[in-house]
């Protein structure tokens, strides 16, 4: 049994150097309060810092006569050398909802989607996807879940139509369904006339958009996007939307990751607000926000918003 | 801003060598060799020193062979150093003329820069017998450097022209792989060419002195022949050509400040809507799949597509060149590869290929490292270990095995060795067998650093764990390499006693061992996936460039 150990902190808004460090390697951190071990579903000891209390008790709403939420996530931690990128993490995602994961650069959401979609082995936790351990049972898992990561190059030599065709066969499609599902996702994504390119002639948007219908064609329960409308033009934008919102009308349950509030707020029915690699907040949008704007009560929960004197020089023709 | 260019390029310099220790050892290296060269070329011009027109001979000769690197390297390896490149500064008011002299200093900054002046010093120490000659030498040798550098930047031009297309693209990459793989086996014959017949080569020289590659290093050659109108005009040939690189580097510079935004790289041909490629002959299945998209990136991905023409180079150059290079040396019952050839050929055939073969194999763990953080896809997929490794598998080996067999072949037709080719061949796909085990089971243990998607074959890939990853990776070459232990020792034997059945034997074994050698490590590297594929992929993510 794995045993982390966290260094407790007092303040937990005291400023922290970055913990996304992927060149580190993970090792165990240390911690004065007693680890938590691998632990049962419904009994989670959790420490909470003052702030979370309140917000999180939405988070926490008795198990009983709850359907199995798509994703589940207890104790997840992630751990770079001395660094803490995600630190005990719990939620709950319903089935069927479009849920907003925000929070500033830096503060844990790409390390802890790469967890719960395999990518990343956590340092302690667990991410249940419809009830299947990632860990335990990565493949049942990984056949639920479809993951748009970021940052991540594609195989870029392959035609559009190529990649997704792979993308079919990887997840064990037959010939005939990869073929039908690769066409109507190339018409769905308008990338009809692109699909004979190859992906690296693609400009952002249509990237982003071919990454998206392979992470689609094989019908996942749940749908991961890492910052999936970073460098897309509004067209585009409001083209994937539109899709998600027709995958999430349908049954399905998409995992949104991004750091611009305005969107999260129109496109979510649920949000959990991150910040150095701890949930500040979590639940629908409207819990979440209250009477503020999600962005204003992010900056409320994150802090950090400093008075500026403006730069004097800027704007003159000074030149 | 001429200073600040220059000094930028200096403080990057500096700044390569505090990023990662692989650099440091790459520049002490690589001065290690200068040095040697240096030394080397000194003590020769001591030699030469009673003899002063020989001396400024070879200061001619390595001044020109100074020009023809600096020129040939930018056109087939992926240019110059882009500390200054115009793409970074064309958002700031720069203009080219400013930009073009700071490259051109910069150029200096550097070992490639600081060993060609050296070069020159040295050669000005050999001439300077008479000192006339010596300025001579001097005023040519300024304006020669200038010519070389200035060279240098228009080749870097050209070749970023040239690579547009991708035809010309994957050919230019591909001389320039085997380039380097003859580069020491080559520069060694042309060294030992020049010395046999250094005294011969007076009406060759007395031409090259006055073409770009030679006008800047002449004039001491000429003083010396008693041509001293010749050696003027070497002076000012060489200062017209570096005039005339001078308009002409300055006008692809200012086209190139115009077009920053247009030089993106070339694109692949478009293929018909419903043409699968590769994936239409394999099955449906992520097996299938992979094998399918591994021969795709030989195909299309240059990273891979090099090692194909250097895997049979290498075939060639052992079997065919080196089995019948005569090489001088005490007397002996054999006294070239040639004669040891003749006299036991089944196992020179054998030996020679060796190398080849495991070279051939140990490519096969550079996949995952090539696919970068694309090998999400696969950790991503409910894929298991088996069909990861197995599709990998089959897709290299449809493409080296190939090689691998015509590499064979035509060694065996260039060194009429048709009697051994049979037992030859089965030893050899039985340590092919083992090799690619050893490597596709070493990729889940460890991954070579190699470049990035998008980049050059031959760029520079970050090198994140140091030197206990590098002996780690000499390991892999190691094991890969014994992994033809039956054949060896069975090839030994036959040496010894002539007799033709332990070839066969050592082909059984070698074939059993490889077939086993392969099941196993595909197993273990398949559970090895299983376990810790999230890892392989952290791994060369971070190895990105």
């Amino acid at each position: 049994m794995r045993e982390h150990h966290h260094t407790h902190r007092e303040d937990p808004t005291a400023p922290q150097t970055s913990a996304l460090h992927p060149g580190a390697t993970h090792t165990a951190v240390q911690r004065i309060v007693p680890p938590v071990q691998h632990p049962h579903p419904g009994t989670y000891p959790v420490p909470r810092a003052p702030y979370e209390q309140g917000t999180l008790d939405m988070q926490h709403a008795p198990e009983q006569n709850q359907p199995a939420p798509a994703i589940r996530l207890r104790q997840l931690t992630k751990a770079f050398d001395q660094h803490v990128a995600v630190d005990q993490i719990n939620l709950d995602i319903p089935a069927g909802s479009f849920y907003g994961l925000v929070g500033r650069n830096g503060a844990g959401k790409t390390t802890t989607i790469s967890m719960v979609s395999g990518m990343l082995e956590p340092s302690m936790g667990t991410a249940l996807i419809s009830g299947v351990d990632m860990w335990a049972q990565p493949l049942e898992a990984k056949r639920l879940l479809g993951v748009l990561p970021d940052g991540v190059h594609l195989f870029d030599k392959l035609s559009g139509e190529q990649l997704v065709t792979y993308s079919g066969y990887l997840h064990g499609l037959d010939k005939a369904t990869v073929a039908q599902r690769t066409n109507d996702l190339l018409t769905a994504m308008d990338l009809q006339e692109a699909a004979g390119r190859a992906v690296a002639d693609y400009s952002a948007g249509m990237t982003k958009k071919i990454a998206l219908a392979a992470a689609l064609v094989h019908a996942p329960q749940v749908l991961i996007l890492d910052e999936p409308f970073e460098a897309v033009d509004p067209v585009s934008a409001a083209n994937i939307q539109d899709i998600l919102r027709g995958f999430v009308a349908s049954g399905g349950t998409v995992v949104l990751s991004s750091h611009v509030m305005d969107l999260v707020q129109r496109l979510c029915d649920h949000v959990a607000i991150m910040d150095r690699g701890r949930i500040l907040a979590a639940g629908t949008v409207d819990q979440v926000r209250g009477e503020s704007s999600l962005e204003e009560r992010f900056v409320q929960l994150v802090g950090g918003r400093t008075a500026s004197e403006g730069l004097s020089w800027l704007g003159t023709s000074s030149h | 801003m001429v200073g600040h260019l220059v000094s930028l390029k200096w403080r990057y310099v500096l700044a390569s060598f505090r990023r990662s220790l692989w650099v440091v050892i790459g520049c002490i290296l690589g001065g290690v060799y200068a040095l040697a060269a240096l030394v080397g070329l000194g003590v020769l011009y001591v030699i030469l020193s009673g003899t002063p027109l020989l001396a400024a001979q070879l200061a001619l000769m390595a001044g020109a062979a100074l020009c023809l690197v600096w020129w040939l390297v930018p056109i087939f390896f992926s240019g110059l150093d882009d500390t200054l490149d115009v793409h970074r500064f064309v958002l700031f008011p720069l203009d080219a003329k400013t930009l073009q002299r700071g490259q051109f200093w910069a150029g200096f900054i550097g070992l490639g820069g600081i060993a060609s002046v050296l070069v020159a010093l040295v050669a000005l120490l050999g001439v300077s017998t008479n000192p006339w000659a010596a300025l001579l030498y001097t005023l040519g040798a300024v304006l020669g450097l200038a010519q070389m550098m200035v060279g240098a930047r228009i080749a870097n031009g050209v070749g970023q022209y040239l690579r547009r297309n991708p035809t010309v693209n994957t050919l230019v990459t591909i001389i320039a792989g085997i380039a380097i793989m003859l580069s020491g086996f080559g520069s060694s014959l042309s060294i030992m060419y020049l010395i046999d017949h250094f005294d011969q080569l007076g009406p060759v020289l007395s031409v090259l002195g006055y073409t770009p590659l030679g006008a800047g290093f002449s004039a001491a050659f000429y003083a010396y022949s008693g041509q001293m109108v010749s050696a003027l005009l070497s002076i000012a040939l060489a200062a017209v050509y570096t005039g005339i690189g001078w308009m002409i580097w300055y006008r692809m510079l200012v086209r190139s400040m115009r077009t920053v935004g247009a030089q993106s790289t070339h694109s692949q041909k478009e293929r018909a809507k419903g043409n699968l490629g590769f994936f239409e002959y394999f099955s449906a299945t992520p097996t299938g799949a992979i094998a399918a998209r591994t021969l795709h990136s030989y195909r299309y991905d240059m990273r891979y597509i090099i090692s194909v023409p250097m895997t049979l180079v290498m075939y060639i150059l052992f079997g065919s060149v080196l089995g019948r290079m005569n090489f001088s040396g005490p007397k002996s019952s054999a006294s070239s590869f040639s004669e040891m050839f003749d006299a036991h050929p089944g196992g020179m055939l054998n030996g020679l290929l060796y190398f080849s073969t495991v070279m051939a194999a140990y490519y096969a763990c550079y996949q995952v490292s090539y696919d970068n953080s694309a090998f999400s896809a696969h950790v991503l997929a409910p894929i298991t270990g088996w069909q990861e490794r197995c599709g990998r598998l089959i897709g290299y080996s449809a493409v080296m095995v190939p090689m691998m067999l015509l590499g064979i072949t035509i060694t065996a037709i260039t060194q009429n060795g048709w009697a051994f080719y049979p037992v030859v061949l089965v030893q050899h796909i039985g340590i092919f067998a083992a090799g690619i085990g050893v490597c596709s089971l070493a990729e889940t243990f460890i991954n070579p650093p190699a470049a990035a998607p998008g980049a050059s074959p031959f760029a520079t890939a970050k090198q994140g764990e140091g030197f206990a990853k590098q002996l780690l990776l000499s390991l892999v070459m190691l094991a890969t390499g014994l992994s033809g232990l039956p054949s060896y020792v069975c090839t030994i034997v036959y040496l010894i006693n002539g007799q033709m059945m332990w070839l066969w034997i050592g082909a059984l074994l070698q074939l059993l061992f490889g077939a086993l050698c392969l099941w196993l490590c595909l197993r273990w590297g398949a559970r090895r996936y299983d376990r810790y594929s999230a890892r392989m992929l952290v791994r060369v993510s971070r190895s990105a460039s």
